[in-house]
Order: C-alpha cells, then sequence, then structure tokens
C-alpha cells in the first residue's frame, strides 16, 4: 500500500540540512533529539 | 395464560451423526470436523460466523500503526512516499509478496527464518495378511523425536471411489495441516503440505496424529508400521489400512541446519514508484535471536540491479535509476539456534 507523506515539513528540513552543511550538527546528534524527543511523548 | 413449553434439558448433542431429534435451534457439535450445527426444523445446518467486516478493520488499523511506526523511524520526516504491508498471511494484506520466490517460511502472521534438513520417506504402512473388517477412518498416533515438519503424505487407493476424503495431521485437537479430495480407484494420491499457509513445526517430543476421514479402509490387526528416524509410533489403538484398502506412507522433514541455505527471504511484488529516488529507508516489525540478523537488497529497475545488504532503520542513499521497486528482506541464520521473524515491512523513498 502506498502511503504520501502530509506532513513533510520543508523549511525544517531545508535549515537542518544547512546546519549539517556548516558542519553545526551530525547526522547522529539530529537522531539523538529524534529518539529524546519520542522517548518523551511516552 | 398460555401453554408452557417446558425446556429440554438436552441442550446440545454431542455427536459424530446428525441427530434425529430435529426440533428447531437444537444444537449439534459434530464431532468428526469440530463444528456446530444448528436445526433449521427438518435439517442441521452448519452454524458459520463471518468474521471477515471484523478481520478488514483489524487490518486496516494495524496499517495505519504500521505507517506510524515506519514514519516515527525517519530522522527528519522528510520522505515522500512510503510503501507498506503486512504478513497477516503468506501473500500480504495488500498482496505484495512474491510466494514463488519467497524462501522463508510463513506462519500464522510472519515470516519466519527456518531451515530444513532434505526430506526422506519416513514411514510406510506395511500390510498384513488377515483382514480385520471395514473402517471408515484411518488414525495414527506418533511422537516427533525432532522438530519436525510433515510436508507430504502419500495415499495408496486400492479400493473403489471415495469422495471427500479428508486427511488430517493434528496436535491434540488443532488441525495443523488439512485437504480434502476425492479418490479414486487405484489412484495414488500425494498430499504435499510443504510450506503451505496451513502447515505448522511439530516440536520434537509432542505426540501428533494423522487422520484419514470418510474413506473406507480394509483394516489390519497386528499391523506394523516403520515410523522412521524422525517420530516413533505410539503404542495404543492404531487402525492401519491392510493391502485391499488404502496404504498410507509419508514424507516428513526434519528441521535442522542447512549450510546450503543461510539465507531465507521474504520477496515482494514489483511496485510502480515515482522514478529515481536518492535514498531508501526500510522498517520492519522484528526479532532475532543468538546470531541471526535481518537486512534488505533492494531494486528499482525490476530486479536488474540490486542495491545489497542494506541496515534497517538507516537512510541508505545507495540507488540506480529505475521506477519498479522490489525488495528483498533477508533473513540471516548461522545455526539451528537462530530464530527470525519479520512481520510487517514499510518502504520509505526519499527525492
Amino acid at each position: 500500500m502506498k502511503y504520501k507523506n502530509q506532513n513533510k515539513n520543508n523549511e525544517l528540513i531545508a535549515l537542518v540540512e544547512v546546519l549539517k552543511g556548516k558542519g553545526i550538527v551530525t547526522e547522529t546528534e539530529i537522531k539523538n533529539i529524534k529518539l529524546k524527543n519520542n522517548r518523551n511523548d511516552k | 395464560m398460555g401453554e408452557i413449553t417446558p425446556i429440554n434439558p438436552r441442550v446440545i448433542f454431542v455427536n459424530e451423526t446428525e441427530p434425529s431429534d430435529k426440533t428447531e435451534g437444537k444444537l449439534w457439535y459434530n464431532t468428526i470436523n469440530n463444528s456446530l450445527y444448528t436445526s433449521n426444523g427438518s435439517a442441521y445446518v452448519i452454524l458459520e460466523m463471518n468474521l471477515d467486516d471484523l478481520n478488514k478493520q483489524q487490518l486496516q488499523q494495524d496499517l495505519n500503526i504500521l505507517i506510524n511506526s515506519v514514519a516515527s523511524s525517519s530522522t527528519l520526516n522528510d520522505y515522500e512516499d512510503m510503501f507498506v504491508d503486512i504478513f497477516s498471511d503468506a501473500t500480504g494484506t495488500d498482496n505484495t509478496i512474491n510466494t514463488t520466490d519467497t524462501t522463508a517460511v510463513f506462519d500464522t502472521n510472519k515470516y519466519v527464518y527456518q531451515s530444513f534438513e532434505e526430506s526422506a520417506d519416513l514411514s510406510k504402512g506395511i500390510a498384513q495378511t488377515t483382514d480385520d473388517g471395514l473402517e471408515t477412518v484411518f488414525n495414527t498416533n506418533y511422537t516427533a523425536d525432532e522438530n519436525i515438519i510433515i510436508s507430504e503424505i502419500i495415499l495408496e487407493n486400492n479400493a473403489s471411489q471415495q469422495n471427500n476424503v479428508v486427511i488430517n495431521v493434528k496436535i491434540g485437537s488443532d488441525v495443523i495441516a488439512t485437504d480434502t479430495f476425492n479418490f479414486y480407484a487405484n489412484q495414488t494420491k500425494t498430499v504435499s503440505f510443504e510450506l503451505s499457509d496451513y502447515t505448522k513445526i511439530i516440536p520434537k517430543d509432542t505426540i501428533f496424529t494423522i487422520e484419514v476421514l470418510n474413506g473406507n479402509f480394509y483394516c489390519k490387526t497386528g499391523t506394523t508400521f516403520d515410523a522412521g528416524d524422525y517420530m516413533t509410533i505410539e503404542e495404543g489403538t492404531q487402525t492401519i489400512p491392510g493391502s485391499s484398502g488404502v496404504e498410507v506412507s509419508m514424507t516428513a522433514m526434519k528441521l535442522g541446519w542447512d549450510s546450503s541455505k543461510p539465507k531465507l527471504i521474504i520477496k515482494t511484488n514489483a511496485q510502480t514508484i515515482e522514478e529515481n529516488p536518492i535514498a531508501h529507508q526500510i522498517y520492519s516489525d522484528n526479532s532475532t535471536t543468538e546470531n541471526g540478523t535481518i537486512n534488505y537488497d533492494i531494486s528499482f529497475d525490476n530486479g536488474i540491479n540490486w542495491v545489497t545488504d542494506q541496515s534497517l532503520n538507516t537512510k541508505n542513499a545507495s540507488v540506480h535509476e529505475g521506477e519498479n521497486m522490489i525488495i528483498k528482506l533477508n533473513l540471516n541464520g548461522t545455526s539451528i539456534d537462530d530464530k527470525i521473524e519479520a512481520k510487517n515491512y514499510g518502504v520509505m523513498l526519499f527525492y
């Protein structure tokens, strides 16, 4: 079954890409933030 | 005040034949096929409960939960399209599984890694010389000496045509493999259960039963039955066909580590996607023990090129051009102790 992402936040994604490009954050740090948020949701 | 009809204390008939009492509303539990019947006043009709609508609702909910689970495994929620399916049956809820090329074993609601050693003929009925009369069932109990799967049972009909013959493999009253067929005179019938939706593993030291119903078998007393290496025939009452009736033999497969099959796959059919994604990420509700692992291969050009051995829950950027996606979930084992299960998959595509 195909599902189209209806909640994509292009501005946020672009901002993160800029931060990554400037070496301010890394992919691992972004993942850790996401994991922490997920835990807080529960 | 009207006449009060006393309630017949007999609530339900439990019998192998239809009761002569046809009072409307009476219930009959048929011990042959374990089904419940109700009388319409003149005959007993099977009582069926159709749960299709409920099951459909449940599966739709499961798909929505799966979509949420897959999405939450995405770091930035920056995927465009997601393709999901649940292994609620061998073909998947959305029928995306290629059951021809899939080598993992389907079990109830999941695919599992299970390695089988090569099969061998294990059991064969041996007729004696003294005819002991006509029986309508064949029924023999065994103990599994290893973890086994009954892959095939061969019946030889040396008698007249018999219709609606039912063969069951049972653990207690639980039917784990079944088939129904018309059986012609002098026919050899091979019933194959291997990797079917209904076949389950028989654990070591479990007693199981092979039964054949609705046949007319000339049976012998004192018949011996060679049970082979992986099972032992149980002492007690056995009804075994003789040379003038139906002979039964079967093939079982021992579960064991087959080094020629270290990897079993769950493969999807080709699914049309927006062409040329730049990355992919797959989620699968799975469990592994010992040294078992799970990863995936993906193709975007209908199986011509493959990106292999990709990690789950990771945005992987190895791609090639194409618009026909096939996924292979790899269940990788290293020994008989490895257990790997997968219940669903969800792939996110990035552009």
